[in-house]
C-alpha cells in the first residue's frame, strides 16, 4: 500500500497531488492511532490506562474470570447470533420483494421504509422501543431477551438489506430467464440460480449485523431489563466506575471478533461471479 | 416424415403486439405481427437494431406476454403458458449462462429440470460439447471462457434438451469468421437432422440468405416481407426490404399506363428515358402517376456505346471486390446509379472515370415497389 503511494510515480495518479501521501497519512493516524493504544494497554501490567508498567495478559485472565463479563459476553453473542439470523432472512426477502417482483406501486416507498431506520436518530428509536415494549411488558408481564433480540432484529434489517440487494441489483435477470427456459419451475430457479448467487450478499448482510448488533449500546441500554447487560452496555456501566485495563482486554476482544467476521466475510467472497 | 407433418405449422403468431411503459414513453417494440412457422422450418428474422426481432423471441419463449393477440405452438395455445412449460429453449443473445457451474453442468441443466436418467445425461452432455468442440473446457467455470466460447455453451445448453422449438438470438456473433462457418453447417445439419423447428435473429443478410428456408424482414415493430431467400432477394415488395438485404438501385419512373389484371402491369418510363418497360403493378399504386422502380446493380450490364442503352450517365467512381467491379454512374437526369459486374481474365472493356457510357436493363429486372 505504502509502496504504491509512494513509488509507482510513472502514470498519472491524483496520488502524485502535491500533498495526498501526507493527508492519506494523517487519516490512518487518527484512526488507527487510538486503536493501537487501547490495544497495546490492555497488555500493560499495572492498573493505570495511561502508565506502561511491563507487559502481561493479567487483565486478560481477569476479564474472563469476571462473571459479569462472561454472562454479558455470553447475552451478546446470543443477541447478535439471534439477531442477525432474523433481519437477514427478513432482509433477503425484502430485497427479493423490491428488486425481482414486476415493478408495482409503491416500490420506491417501501425501499425508503426498509432504510429509514438509517436516517432516524438512533435515541429516538430507543425511547420509541422503550415507551412500546414498556407498554406490552405489562400487559404481558415476560421480562427475557425477546425484547432485545427483537428490538436489535429490526435496527439490523436496513444494514443486512443493503448488501443482499446491491448484490441482486448487479444480478442479471437473464440468468433466471434462462433457468426458467431450461424447465426450471419458479421455485427451482431461486433455489438452484438465485440463491447461489445471491450468497455472498447473504453472508454480507449477516455478518454487517452480527457486527452492528454486537457493538450496539444506545438501544440496548434502553430496552434492557435490570441484570440484562450486554458487553457494550457492561463498559459504559464500568467507565462510571473504576476504569482499568480491563475495559480495554474487552475492547480487544471485541475488535478481534470484528476482525474475524470481516475475514471470514472475505474469504468466503473472494470467489468473484 | 410424411409431407402433411412436415408443412404442419410449428408456431403460429397471431395478430401480436407488444408495447413497453405508457404515454408519452410508450414503446411500441411489436405492433399487430402476423407469422406462421412451419415445423422443422429454418426460419430467420431479420431486421436492423431494435426492431424487435428479440423481443418477438422473448414472446414466443414465454418470459414476456404479449399486449394483445394469441400464439399457438402446435395447434395449441400458448399465450399464457409459463416458459418451463413450453417445449422451446433459447440461446440467449446476452449467454445468459450460469457463471456458478461448470460449462459441463450448464449443459445437463434443463436435461436435470426434464428429470432424465443419469446415464442418458452425461451421454447427452458429451455429445453436445463434442458438437461444439467443447470437450476439452468441459469442468471450467463459464466466466473463466472467451466469449465465443461462451456461445457455443449456450447453445450446447439450449440444444441438449431436444425441444420442439429453438430460438437463436444471433448465436453466431461473437465467432471468428471460420468458426462462425463451421458452426452454420452445424445448425443447418443439426436442424434437419433433428427436426427442430429454428428461429434464428441475424444482422447478417448473407447468414440469413444462405442458412433460411424462409426470411421475415421486420422494421419498426413490424413484418414487412416473409419470404424464401429468393424472394426477399429479387422480389421484394417495399423499398426497405430491397434497400436491407444486398444493394440496390432506386429510380423514378413515370406510369405511362396500366393494364388491369392479376396481377396488373404497367408501362414505365425510366429516369427521364423515353423507352417503355412493362412491369407487374402493385394493387396498390395502381392510380399512381409515379413509381420507384428497383433494380439489382448485378442485372445491370455496362456497354461503352450510349446507342441502344437503357440509361445513359457518367462514370463517377468504381470499387474493385475481387470477383466483381461496382460502377457507380450518374446518370443524366443527376440520378445515381450502380452496375456491378462480374471480372473476367482478358476483360477488353476498361472504362475510365468521367466516360459518358450506357447501361443496359432487361425488362424483367425491373420491379415496382408498393413504396
Ligand atoms: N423492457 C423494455 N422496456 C422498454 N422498451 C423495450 C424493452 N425491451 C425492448 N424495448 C424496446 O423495444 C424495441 C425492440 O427491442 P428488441 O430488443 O426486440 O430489438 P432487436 O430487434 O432485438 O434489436 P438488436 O438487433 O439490437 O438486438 C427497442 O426499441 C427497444 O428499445
Ligand atoms: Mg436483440
Amino acid at each position: 500500500m505504502l509502496n504504491r503511494l509512494f513509488w509507482k510515480k510513472r502514470e498519472f495518479s491524483v496520488t502524485y497531488q502535491f500533498g495526498f501521501a501526507t493527508i492519506a497519512l494523517i487519516c490512518f493516524f487518527a484512526l488507527y492511532a487510538p486503536i493501537t493504544t487501547l490495544v497495546f494497554y490492555s497488555f500493560n501490567a499495572g492498573n493505570n490506562l495511561m502508565l506502561w508498567e511491563g507487559f502481561s495478559f493479567h487483565w486478560y485472565v481477569e476479564a474472563s474470570k469476571n462473571e459479569l463479563v462472561q454472562e454479558a459476553a455470553m447475552r451478546s453473542l446470543i443477541i447478535a447470533v439471534c439477531a442477525s439470523l432474523i433481519s437477514t432472512l427478513v432482509a433477503t426477502m425484502a430485497a427479493l420483494g423490491t428488486t425481482r417482483t414486476a415493478p408495482f406501486k409503491g416500490q420506491k416507498l417501501i425501499f425508503i421504509m426498509i432504510n429509514q431506520p438509517l436516517m432516524v436518530p438512533e435515541i429516538v428509536t430507543a425511547v420509541a422501543l422503550l415507551i412500546f415494549f414498556a407498554i406490552i411488558k405489562t400487559f404481558t408481564n415476560y421480562y427475557g431477551l425477546g425484547y432485545l433480540i427483537t428490538a436489535h432484529a429490526a435496527f439490523c434489517v436496513p444494514f443486512a438489506y443493503l448488501p443482499i440487494k446491491a448484490r441482486l441489483d448487479g444480478m442479471d435477470l437473464s440468468m433466471e430467464t434462462a433457468a426458467g427456459d431450461l424447465y426450471a419451475t419458479p421455485f427451482v430457479v431461486f433455489r438452484r440460480i438465485t440463491l447461489p448467487l445471491l450468497w455472498p450478499g447473504i453472508l454480507a448482510g449477516a455478518m454487517l449485523s452480527f457486527v452492528i448488533s454486537l457493538d450496539d449500546v444506545i438501544i440496548t441500554e434502553f430496552v434492557k431489563t435490570a441484570g440484562q447487560d450486554t458487553l457494550p452496555t457492561y463498559m459504559l456501566g464500568q467507565l462510571r466506575r473504576v476504569i482499568t485495563p480491563e475495559i480495554n482486554a474487552i475492547s480487544s476482544v471485541l475488535l478481534a471478533v470484528s476482525l474475524v467476521v470481516v475475514t471470514i466475510f472475505f474469504l468466503f467472497t473472494r470467489k468473484r461471479y | 416424415m410424411s409431407k402433411t407433418k412436415k408443412d404442419a405449422i410449428a408456431i403460429h403468431v397471431n395478430g401480436v403486439g407488444k408495447y413497453f411503459g405508457s404515454e408519452p414513453n410508450l414503446v411500441k417494440a411489436l405492433d399487430n405481427v402476423s407469422i406462421d412457422i412451419r415445423r422443422n422450418e429454418f426460419f430467420t428474422l431479420l431486421g436492423p437494431s431494435g426492431c424487435g426481432k428479440t423481443t418477438l423471441l422473448r414472446l414466443i419463449a414465454g418470459f414476456e406476454s404479449p399486449t394483445f393477440g394469441q400464439m399457438l405452438l402446435d395447434n395449441q395455445d400458448i399465450t399464457n403458458l409459463p416458459p418451463y412449460h413450453r417445449s422451446v429453449n433459447t440461446v440467449f443473445q446476452s449467454y445468459a449462462l450460469f457463471p456458478h457451474l461448470t460449462v459441463a453442468e450448464n449443459i445437463s441443466f434443463g436435461l436435470e429440470m426434464l428429470k432424465k436418467p443419469k446415464h442418458e445425461i452425461s451421454a447427452t452432455v458429451d455429445e453436445m460439447l463434442a458438437l461444439v468442440h467443447m470437450e476439452e473446457l468441459k469442468h471450467r467455470r463459464t466466466d473463466q471462457i472467451s466469449g465465443g466460447q461462451q456461445q457455443r455453451v449456450a447453445l450446447a445448453r439450449a440444444l441438449a434438451p431436444k425441444p420442439d422449438v429453438l430460438l437463436l438470438d444471433e448465436p453466431l456473433s461473437a465467432l471468428d469468421y471460420k468458426l462462425r462457418r463451421g458452426m452454420q453447417i452445424e445448425l443447418k445439419r443439426l436442424q434437419l437432422e433433428t427436426g427442430i423447428t429454428f428461429i434464428f435473429v441475424t444482422h447478417d443478410q448473407e447468414e440469413a440468405l444462405t442458412m433460411s428456408d424462409r426470411i421475415a424482414v421486420m422494421s419498426n415493430g413490424h413484418i414487412l416481407q416473409v419470404g424464401t431467400p429468393n424472394e426477399i432477394y429479387y422480389n421484394p415488395q417495399e423499398r426497405f426490404v430491397a434497400d436491407f438485404i444486398g444493394e440496390s438501385n432506386f429510380i423514378e419512373a413515370e406510369v405511362v399506363s396500366v393494364t388491369k389484371g392479376r396481377p396488373a402491369t404497367a408501362s414505365l418510363r425510366l429516369a427521364g428515358t423515353r423507352k417503355t418497360f412493362k412491369a407487374n403493378m402493385p394493387a396498390s399504386k395502381s392510380k399512381d402517376k409515379t413509381a420507384t422502380v428497383f433494380i439489382r446493380p448485378e442485372h445491370a450490364k455496362l456497354q461503352k456505346s450510349t446507342r441502344g442503352a437503357t440509361l445513359t450517365g457518367t462514370l463517377t467512381n468504381m470499387l474493385f471486390f475481387g470477383t466483381d467491379t461496382n460502377y457507380h454512374l450518374e446518370l443524366d437526369n443527376g440520378e445515381a446509379f450502380v452496375v456491378r459486374s462480374q471480372n473476367e481474365i482478358g476483360h477488353a472493356f476498361h472504362p475510365a472515370i468521367g466516360d459518358k457510357l450506357g447501361v443496359v436493363i432487361d425488362e424483367q429486372a425491373i420491379q415496382v415497389l408498393k413504396d
